[in-house]
Protein backbone atom coordinates (compact mmCIF):
# COMPACT_ATOMS: atom_id res chain seq x y z
CA UNK A 1 0.00 0.00 0.00
CA UNK A 2 2.71 2.45 0.97
CA UNK A 3 4.40 1.88 -2.37
CA UNK A 4 1.26 3.05 -4.14
CA UNK A 5 1.94 6.56 -2.85
CA UNK A 6 5.43 6.53 -4.29
CA UNK A 7 4.60 7.76 -7.76
CA UNK A 8 7.96 9.28 -8.63
CA UNK A 9 10.94 7.18 -9.69
CA UNK A 10 13.80 8.32 -7.47
CA UNK A 11 16.58 5.81 -8.07
CA UNK A 12 19.97 7.29 -7.27
CA UNK A 13 18.49 10.59 -6.08
CA UNK A 14 18.49 12.14 -2.62
CA UNK A 15 15.16 10.47 -1.83
CA UNK A 16 16.26 6.96 -2.82
CA UNK A 17 16.11 4.68 0.22
CA UNK A 18 17.07 1.41 -1.45
CA UNK A 19 20.64 1.09 -0.11
CA UNK A 20 19.89 1.91 3.51
CA UNK A 21 19.59 -0.56 6.38
CA UNK A 22 16.44 -0.71 8.56
CA UNK A 23 17.71 1.73 11.21
CA UNK A 24 18.89 4.23 8.63
CA UNK A 25 15.57 3.94 6.80
CA UNK A 26 13.60 4.63 9.98
CA UNK A 27 15.76 7.66 10.77
CA UNK A 28 15.36 8.89 7.19
CA UNK A 29 11.59 8.41 7.28
CA UNK A 30 11.34 10.25 10.58
CA UNK A 31 13.18 13.29 9.23
CA UNK A 32 10.98 13.36 6.13
CA UNK A 33 7.84 12.88 8.19
CA UNK A 34 8.62 15.89 10.38
CA UNK A 35 9.49 17.97 7.33
CA UNK A 36 6.30 16.88 5.60
CA UNK A 37 4.22 18.29 8.44
CA UNK A 38 5.92 21.67 8.17
CA UNK A 39 5.95 21.64 4.38
CA UNK A 40 2.27 20.83 4.25
CA UNK A 41 1.37 23.68 6.60
CA UNK A 42 3.58 26.17 4.71
CA UNK A 43 2.15 25.18 1.28
CA UNK A 44 -1.39 25.25 2.58
CA UNK A 45 -1.06 28.66 4.25
CA UNK A 46 0.74 30.09 1.19
CA UNK A 47 -1.92 28.80 -1.20
CA UNK A 48 -4.76 30.17 0.95
CA UNK A 49 -3.00 33.53 1.14
CA UNK A 50 -2.52 33.58 -2.63
CA UNK A 51 -6.15 32.63 -3.27
CA UNK A 52 -7.34 35.44 -1.02
CA UNK A 53 -4.86 37.99 -2.35
CA UNK A 54 -5.66 37.04 -5.96
CA UNK A 55 -9.40 37.38 -5.34
CA UNK A 56 -9.00 40.72 -3.57
CA UNK A 57 -6.78 42.11 -6.33
CA UNK A 58 -9.03 40.63 -9.04
CA UNK A 59 -6.06 38.69 -10.38
CA UNK A 60 -7.66 35.57 -11.85
CA UNK A 61 -4.41 33.75 -12.66
CA UNK A 62 -3.13 34.16 -9.11
CA UNK A 63 -6.38 33.15 -7.45
CA UNK A 64 -6.68 30.10 -9.74
CA UNK A 65 -3.11 29.11 -8.88
CA UNK A 66 -3.83 29.65 -5.17
CA UNK A 67 -6.97 27.51 -5.24
CA UNK A 68 -5.20 24.79 -7.23
CA UNK A 69 -2.26 24.71 -4.80
CA UNK A 70 -4.76 24.67 -1.92
CA UNK A 71 -6.57 21.75 -3.53
CA UNK A 72 -3.28 19.88 -3.93
CA UNK A 73 -2.44 20.43 -0.25
CA UNK A 74 -5.88 19.15 0.78
CA UNK A 75 -5.48 16.11 -1.47
CA UNK A 76 -2.15 15.27 0.16
CA UNK A 77 -3.67 15.54 3.62
CA UNK A 78 -6.54 13.26 2.55
CA UNK A 79 -4.06 10.80 1.06
CA UNK A 80 -2.10 10.77 4.33
CA UNK A 81 -5.29 10.33 6.33
CA UNK A 82 -6.43 7.49 4.03
CA UNK A 83 -3.08 5.69 4.21
CA UNK A 84 -2.69 5.89 7.98
CA UNK A 85 -6.28 4.78 8.52
CA UNK A 86 -5.81 1.80 6.16
CA UNK A 87 -2.79 0.69 8.17
CA UNK A 88 -4.57 1.43 11.46
CA UNK A 89 -1.88 3.87 12.53
CA UNK A 90 -3.93 7.07 12.74
CA UNK A 91 -3.37 9.04 15.94
CA UNK A 92 -5.65 7.23 18.46
CA UNK A 93 -6.79 10.44 20.15
CA UNK A 94 -7.61 12.10 16.83
CA UNK A 95 -9.33 8.99 15.45
CA UNK A 96 -11.44 8.70 18.59
CA UNK A 97 -12.50 12.36 18.48
CA UNK A 98 -13.28 12.37 14.76
CA UNK A 99 -15.18 9.07 14.87
CA UNK A 100 -17.70 10.40 17.41
CA UNK A 101 -21.22 10.84 16.10
CA UNK A 102 -21.32 14.44 17.39
CA UNK A 103 -18.21 15.36 15.36
CA UNK A 104 -19.75 13.95 12.19
CA UNK A 105 -23.00 15.84 12.73
CA UNK A 106 -21.13 19.09 13.50
CA UNK A 107 -18.99 18.68 10.38
CA UNK A 108 -22.04 17.96 8.21
CA UNK A 109 -23.91 21.01 9.59
CA UNK A 110 -20.86 23.23 9.09
CA UNK A 111 -20.36 21.97 5.54
CA UNK A 112 -24.03 22.58 4.73
CA UNK A 113 -23.90 26.08 6.18
CA UNK A 114 -20.73 27.02 4.30
CA UNK A 115 -22.11 25.48 1.10
CA UNK A 116 -25.29 27.56 1.42
CA UNK A 117 -23.30 30.76 1.92
CA UNK A 118 -21.07 29.93 -1.07
CA UNK A 119 -24.14 29.38 -3.27
CA UNK A 120 -25.62 32.65 -2.00
CA UNK A 121 -22.31 34.39 -2.78
CA UNK A 122 -22.37 33.03 -6.32
CA UNK A 123 -26.02 33.93 -6.90
CA UNK A 124 -25.72 37.43 -5.43
CA UNK A 125 -22.36 38.08 -7.17
CA UNK A 126 -20.55 38.90 -3.93
CA UNK A 127 -17.24 38.40 -5.67
CA UNK A 128 -14.17 36.25 -5.26
CA UNK A 129 -13.03 37.85 -2.02
CA UNK A 130 -16.16 36.74 -0.18
CA UNK A 131 -15.89 33.28 -1.68
CA UNK A 132 -12.25 33.01 -0.66
CA UNK A 133 -13.18 34.06 2.87
CA UNK A 134 -15.86 31.39 3.08
CA UNK A 135 -13.54 28.71 1.77
CA UNK A 136 -11.05 29.82 4.41
CA UNK A 137 -13.76 29.58 7.07
CA UNK A 138 -14.70 26.11 5.86
CA UNK A 139 -11.17 24.83 6.18
CA UNK B 1 19.75 15.57 17.57
CA UNK B 2 16.59 14.71 19.46
CA UNK B 3 13.21 14.08 17.87
CA UNK B 4 11.82 17.37 19.01
CA UNK B 5 14.73 19.44 17.79
CA UNK B 6 13.46 19.58 14.25
CA UNK B 7 9.82 19.18 15.06
CA UNK B 8 8.20 22.60 14.91
CA UNK B 9 4.75 21.56 13.65
CA UNK B 10 3.23 20.88 17.07
CA UNK B 11 2.42 17.19 16.56
CA UNK B 12 1.42 16.78 20.21
CA UNK B 13 -1.91 18.56 19.89
CA UNK B 14 -4.30 15.67 19.35
CA UNK B 15 -4.37 16.41 15.62
CA UNK B 16 -3.88 14.09 12.67
CA UNK B 17 -0.10 14.36 12.98
CA UNK B 18 -0.05 13.53 16.70
CA UNK B 19 2.12 10.43 17.28
CA UNK B 20 2.17 10.18 21.06
CA UNK B 21 0.32 6.95 21.70
CA UNK B 22 2.03 4.76 19.12
CA UNK B 23 4.34 1.83 19.63
CA UNK B 24 7.61 1.59 17.66
CA UNK B 25 6.13 -0.36 14.75
CA UNK B 26 3.18 1.99 14.33
CA UNK B 27 5.50 4.97 14.45
CA UNK B 28 7.76 3.50 11.78
CA UNK B 29 4.76 2.78 9.55
CA UNK B 30 3.51 6.31 10.10
CA UNK B 31 6.93 7.75 9.28
CA UNK B 32 7.14 5.65 6.11
CA UNK B 33 3.79 6.93 4.86
CA UNK B 34 4.92 10.48 5.69
CA UNK B 35 8.20 9.94 3.84
CA UNK B 36 6.49 8.70 0.66
CA UNK B 37 4.02 11.54 0.75
CA UNK B 38 6.71 14.12 1.44
CA UNK B 39 8.56 12.99 -1.69
CA UNK B 40 5.43 13.07 -3.83
CA UNK B 41 4.26 16.40 -2.37
CA UNK B 42 7.71 17.91 -2.86
CA UNK B 43 8.00 16.89 -6.53
CA UNK B 44 4.42 17.91 -7.30
CA UNK B 45 4.81 21.32 -5.69
CA UNK B 46 8.20 21.90 -7.25
CA UNK B 47 7.14 21.19 -10.84
CA UNK B 48 3.80 22.90 -10.29
CA UNK B 49 5.46 26.12 -9.06
CA UNK B 50 8.12 25.92 -11.78
CA UNK B 51 5.50 25.70 -14.55
CA UNK B 52 3.51 28.48 -12.89
CA UNK B 53 6.65 30.62 -12.75
CA UNK B 54 7.35 30.15 -16.48
CA UNK B 55 3.71 30.99 -17.26
CA UNK B 56 3.76 34.05 -14.98
CA UNK B 57 7.02 35.40 -16.43
CA UNK B 58 5.62 35.07 -19.95
CA UNK B 59 2.38 36.86 -19.06
CA UNK B 60 4.22 39.60 -17.15
CA UNK B 61 2.03 39.20 -14.05
CA UNK B 62 4.19 40.43 -11.16
CA UNK B 63 2.05 39.12 -8.28
CA UNK B 64 1.76 35.70 -9.89
CA UNK B 65 5.51 35.63 -10.59
CA UNK B 66 6.35 36.51 -6.98
CA UNK B 67 3.96 33.88 -5.62
CA UNK B 68 5.21 31.05 -7.83
CA UNK B 69 8.84 32.01 -7.10
CA UNK B 70 8.02 31.92 -3.38
CA UNK B 71 6.47 28.45 -3.71
CA UNK B 72 9.54 27.27 -5.61
CA UNK B 73 11.80 28.81 -2.95
CA UNK B 74 9.83 26.98 -0.24
CA UNK B 75 10.33 23.67 -2.05
CA UNK B 76 14.05 24.44 -2.43
CA UNK B 77 14.39 25.27 1.26
CA UNK B 78 12.69 21.99 2.25
CA UNK B 79 14.94 20.01 -0.09
CA UNK B 80 18.01 21.65 1.48
CA UNK B 81 16.62 21.10 4.99
CA UNK B 82 16.04 17.40 4.26
CA UNK B 83 19.52 17.07 2.80
CA UNK B 84 21.06 18.83 5.82
CA UNK B 85 19.21 16.66 8.34
CA UNK B 86 19.91 13.31 6.67
CA UNK B 87 23.58 14.20 6.21
CA UNK B 88 23.83 15.27 9.89
CA UNK B 89 22.68 11.78 10.83
CA UNK B 90 24.81 10.08 8.16
CA UNK B 91 21.75 8.45 6.57
CA UNK B 92 21.92 10.07 3.13
CA UNK B 93 21.50 7.60 0.25
CA UNK B 94 25.04 6.11 -0.13
CA UNK B 95 25.02 6.11 -3.93
CA UNK B 96 23.92 9.73 -4.08
CA UNK B 97 26.34 10.77 -1.31
CA UNK B 98 29.29 9.18 -3.13
CA UNK B 99 28.37 10.81 -6.45
CA UNK B 100 27.78 14.27 -4.97
CA UNK B 101 30.64 14.04 -2.47
CA UNK B 102 33.33 13.88 -5.15
CA UNK B 103 35.59 16.96 -5.05
CA UNK B 104 35.00 17.62 -8.75
CA UNK B 105 31.18 17.66 -8.44
CA UNK B 106 30.66 21.20 -7.04
CA UNK B 107 33.21 22.63 -9.51
CA UNK B 108 31.49 21.05 -12.51
CA UNK B 109 28.03 22.13 -11.33
CA UNK B 110 29.24 25.68 -10.60
CA UNK B 111 30.75 26.01 -14.09
CA UNK B 112 27.59 24.66 -15.74
CA UNK B 113 25.46 27.05 -13.68
CA UNK B 114 27.58 30.10 -14.52
CA UNK B 115 27.47 29.31 -18.25
CA UNK B 116 23.71 28.71 -18.11
CA UNK B 117 23.15 31.92 -16.11
CA UNK B 118 25.07 34.02 -18.66
CA UNK B 119 23.26 32.46 -21.59
CA UNK B 120 19.85 33.04 -19.92
CA UNK B 121 20.72 36.61 -18.93
CA UNK B 122 21.80 37.56 -22.47
CA UNK B 123 19.37 35.59 -24.59
CA UNK B 124 16.16 35.15 -22.59
CA UNK B 125 14.29 37.10 -19.90
CA UNK B 126 16.50 37.75 -16.84
CA UNK B 127 13.38 37.11 -14.72
CA UNK B 128 13.89 33.43 -15.52
CA UNK B 129 17.15 33.40 -13.53
CA UNK B 130 15.45 32.01 -10.38
CA UNK B 131 14.70 28.91 -12.47
CA UNK B 132 18.44 28.32 -12.55
CA UNK B 133 19.36 29.73 -9.17
CA UNK B 134 17.10 27.47 -7.11
CA UNK B 135 18.10 24.08 -8.55
CA UNK B 136 21.68 25.40 -8.56
CA UNK B 137 21.52 26.20 -4.84
CA UNK B 138 20.03 22.75 -4.23
CA UNK B 139 22.79 20.94 -6.12
CA UNK B 140 25.61 22.92 -4.53
CA UNK B 141 24.18 22.44 -1.02
CA UNK B 142 23.77 18.72 -1.76
CA UNK B 143 27.47 18.53 -2.71
CA UNK B 144 28.41 20.10 0.62
CA UNK B 145 26.05 17.92 2.65
CA UNK B 146 27.14 14.77 0.80
CA UNK B 147 30.72 15.46 1.86
CA UNK B 148 29.58 15.99 5.43
CA UNK B 149 27.61 12.72 5.29
CA UNK B 150 30.67 10.85 4.01
CA UNK B 151 32.85 12.36 6.75
CA UNK B 152 30.37 11.32 9.44
CA UNK B 153 30.27 7.77 8.04
CA UNK B 154 34.09 7.69 7.91
CA UNK B 155 34.30 8.78 11.56
CA UNK B 156 31.73 6.15 12.56
CA UNK B 157 33.72 3.45 10.74
CA UNK B 158 36.94 4.58 12.46
CA UNK B 159 35.27 4.50 15.88
CA UNK B 160 34.03 0.95 15.21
Amino acid sequence: MSDRVNTVSDEGTLFDDSNLDEMQKTENYKIAYRLMQNYWIVSFAASLGAAYWGSAADNRALSAMGFLACLLAILFRLEYSLNVSKKGVMSPKYAETMAKKGSLVCAAVLMGFVGAICIAALVCHWGGTTLALFVLAEL
Amino acid sequence: MTNNEYNTAEPKNGGLFDERDFDEMQQTENYRIGFRLFKACYWFMYFFSMSAFVFAVNTGDTAFTVYSAALMAAATVFHIAYSAKVSAKGVMNPKYAVAMGKPSAPVIYAIVLIIAAFSVAYTAKPAALPLLAMPGAMVLCDCFFARRNNKILENLTKED
